[in-house]
């Protein structure tokens, strides 16, 4: 469905993910600083993730561990997540 | 007098809950140095009198932000004799990361699980004793906004000061990253201010995690020799 | 993966074995009123509207509600001067305890109600969660001027008043959009301006344009703002801007009491560091004024004061814009405290404040034209020295509120310049 990432263990940008979607975080590829950010609040490999709200250009709304949290695109893009199958 | 510290994410309810436990008594201040507010008050239980400190409200304890380092410094420096952390019952998974590396300085902590009533809407179910005993600390349900938990919560803080010969539960890592930390654990031994000063596997896992200013705090007490033992551990 | 990262998903596993073994929920997901509130609020059409109005009524509360008790308030610090006057009968004495005392109280505490009016509205909406949802929405656009939606919040405060604004901005991570926020602030109209405005828009331009003249004078300080967070972005704080992350809480019924507590925090630095600014300033304007008092025969001829040399000798730096020196000196202590403006007004002019307007056209002191440009003038110089000097003990220095002194000022010349400029090239006076 997405073209991005290798072939094994496709991996989306979460600012690539629709409205509605939901994932598991593989990795996050920011700087230290911006990772000890995310990871404090749970934006962390492993981590399930819900998209609540994401209308491109504007800032994404996700869900993690039970938080909602804004973010914004440019942060989000070096989010890498697997989405789930269809639901 | 019992010295005690509340801290929190934002937006649990921690600043309600410090209103409700010192009331008219607080006093605004500066914490040394920086503009970050200081709020601190009082309460009496039980023929004690309790000074608390309201820590700011924050996700973790590194150096890159000004209140983690604030809050920080203020629980490494002053060791507070008790540390009240807010967490909000609705999101514990988020919540208990500050908790995790609040266990990992050593903190005598008290759980104060806040939003109990929106825990029992949602009909969801916390097994507050076995949380207490999984995270080896005491744990007490609070409304803050009904004011519902304060006296058990005050007794609880009253207790945890006077019983602190607990051993500390924490986090543990793999058995990777458990060595590197035993190696740094090692190395700090040998000097003779810093394991008195602060716990010996908190520095070592703030070095593992390139702490600024642990670094500089640690090179500046050790000799180059262990200093550059360090580098080493720190850089595979 | 980094180490960082190890060690947190580390720290985060262990938390779900615990969490997942003491913690049950329903299955059956319930209905939060948050998730029903957010699909209005942060709705894709709707959202942007809904917040603007939240702003609309939040600004009528904060300076129409608060309109009535501001009056009563000064007129009763009014009739306390009179009675101050008729009782004591030593003439310094009376004078320093009518205008002096009294005048500087009534400065300050007409404030009150449109400031903590303000912060009120803000404390209820912040702690109903709502404002996390206002600062997601502006973010973008905020992001694009060269701000953040982070600066919001302090620049929402900072519509009453700018020292608990430029503290507020502690809560910002990254130090370049909070030092863009600070420097930005002093374009944020406070409060004190808006008496300012009112007289002289009201004066110049009548009853059926002054609302749209200080309309514009507030869209220009927003304008003005936008450019200047630009300009500093691009030259003074290069760099990557930091990611936005904001957690969005749940939504609660915000209670009186703790809305009342939040308003009293902001308010207080108001009081304490602006108020005892403007009580002070207006003790000093009345203390010039009065003296030397025999030339000034008590106070009477004010002509004859301390403060009409003052001005006298200020002129030369504003007749160009068409000013004549009792601007001058109004402004001058505007520097001090901007609420002191008008009131200087009042002892040089000699009348009440509801005849005040009228004596600033009828005794040519403004035109439109020079009124226009002194309003936007007060809108751009100096921040007052209480906003300095929350600038200086939050940057830690002595660089930045120079810096902030110099530059306004000399763009507000500049500004008031161009409009008068502009303003005779198209046949106005």
């Amino acid at each position: 469905m997405n073209s991005s990432g290798s072939v094994r263990g496709a991996g989306t940008p979460l600012a690539l993910l629709p409205q509605g979607s939901e994932g598991i975080v593989k990795h996050v590829a920011a700087d230290a600083v911006a990772s000890g950010r995310l990871a404090d609040i749970g934006l962390v490999p492993a981590a399930r993730v819900r998209i609540l709200i994401s209308r491109p250009p504007g800032d994404l709304l996700v869900m993690v561990k039970q938080t909602r949290i804004a973010l914004d695109r440019e942060i989000a893009m070096k989010i890498i997540v697997k989405e789930d199958d269809a639901r | 007098m019992i010295r005690a510290a509340l801290i929190g994410n934002p937006n649990v309810g921690k600043t309600e809950i410090f209103n409700r436990l010192t009331g008219l008594s607080q006093r605004v201040g500066n914490f040394p140095g920086v503009t970050v507010e200081k709020k601190a008050g009082r309460f009496y239980h039980r023929g004690e009198v309790v000074e608390v400190v309201d820590l700011p409200g924050i996700y973790s304890l590194t150096c890159n932000a000004r209140d983690e380092l604030v809050a920080r410094q203020y629980l490494v420096e002053e060791r507070p004799q008790v540390v009240v952390d807010v967490v909000d019952g609705t999101s514990l998974e988020r919540n208990l990361y500050l908790t995790s590396l609040l266990q990992e300085m050593e903190a005598n902590l008290v759980l104060a699980v806040n939003r109990w009533d929106m825990v029992k809407a949602r009909n969801m179910h916390i097994d507050l004793e076995g949380l207490s005993e999984l995270m080896g600390c005491p744990a007490v349900f609070t409304v803050a906004t009904t004011g519902y938990g304060l006296q058990t919560l005050k007794e609880a803080i009253i207790q945890a000061a006077k019983k602190r010969d607990r051993k500390p539960i924490m986090p543990t890592y793999a058995d990777r990253e458990e060595g590197l930390i035993k190696e740094l654990e090692g190395i700090i031994s040998q000097d003779r201010s810093l394991p008195k000063r602060y716990p010996k596997r908190w520095l070592a896992i703030m070095l593992i995690e390139k702490d600024r200013l642990v670094w500089e705090l640690v090179a500046g007490s050790l000799s180059s020799d262990q200093v550059s033992r360090i580098e080493e551990v720190i850089l595979r | 993966m980094d180490i960082s990262a190890i060690l947190a998903k580390s720290r985060y596993d262990r938390i779900k074995d615990i969490v997942d073994q003491t913690v049950t929920s329903d299955k059956g997901a319930v209905k939060t009123y948050t998730e029903m509130l957010d699909r209005a609020f942060l709705h894709r059409y709707l959202g942007i509207p809904i917040f603007l109005t939240f702003l609309w009524v939040m600004f009528q509360f904060a300076f129409t509600v608060s309109e009535p008790f501001a009056v009563m308030i000064e007129e009763a610090f009014s009739l306390l001067g009179g009675v101050a006057e008729q009782r004591i009968s030593q003439p310094h004495l009376a004078s320093f305890i009518a205008q002096g005392v009294f005048g500087g109280l009534g400065a300050v505490l007409v404030f009150i109600p449109p400031i903590f009016g303000l912060f009120l509205a803000l404390s209820i909406l912040e702690d109903s969660g709502y404002l996390a949802r206002a600062a997601f929405l502006m973010d973008r656009l905020m992001s694009r001027l060269g701000l953040c939606g982070h600066s919001f919040i302090p620049m929402m405060i900072g519509f009453g008043c700018n020292v608990p604004a430029i503290m507020a901005t502690r809560s910002m991570n990254d130090e370049r959009d909070r030092m863009i926020t600070i420097l930005v602030s002093p374009f944020i109209s406070c409060s004190a301006r808006l008496p300012v405005y009112v007289l002289i828009a009201g004066a110049v331009f009548g009853p059926a344009y002054a609302g749209t003249a200080v309309f514009s004078v507030y869209a220009i300080g927003i304008a003005l703002a936008i450019l200047s967070a630009l300009a500093f972005r691009k030259t003074l704080f290069r760099g990557e801007t930091s990611p936005f992350l904001l957690e969005l809480p749940e939504y609660a019924m915000p209670n009186a009491r703790s809305a009342l507590l939040h308003m009293w925090a902001r308010g207080r630095a108001f009081l304490h560091r602006a108020g005892t600014l403007i009580f002070g300033t207006t003790v000093i304007v009345w203390f010039l004024s009065v003296n030397p008092w025999e030339a000034t025969g008590g106070g009477q001829l004010v002509a004859e004061s301390y403060l009409a040399q003052l001005g006298h000798a200020m002129q030369p730096l504003v007749s160009p814009l068409g000013w004549d020196w009792m601007t001058a000196v109004a402004l001058l202590f505007g520097l001090l405290a901007k609420e002191v403006v008008v009131g200087t007004y009042g002892v040089l002019l000699g009348t009440g404040e509801a005849t005040l307007g009228e004596s600033l056209v009828s005794l040519g002191i403004f035109t439109p034209l020079s009124g226009f440009a002194f309003m936007c003038f007060v809108l751009i110089y100096v921040p007052c020295a209480a906003t300095l000097g929350a600038i200086s003990r939050e940057t830690n220095s002595i660089r930045w509120p120079a810096f902030v002194l110099v530059f306004q000022t000399a763009l507000a010349f500049a500004v008031s310049g161009l409009v008068v400029g502009a303003g005779r090239l198209l046949g106005f006076a």
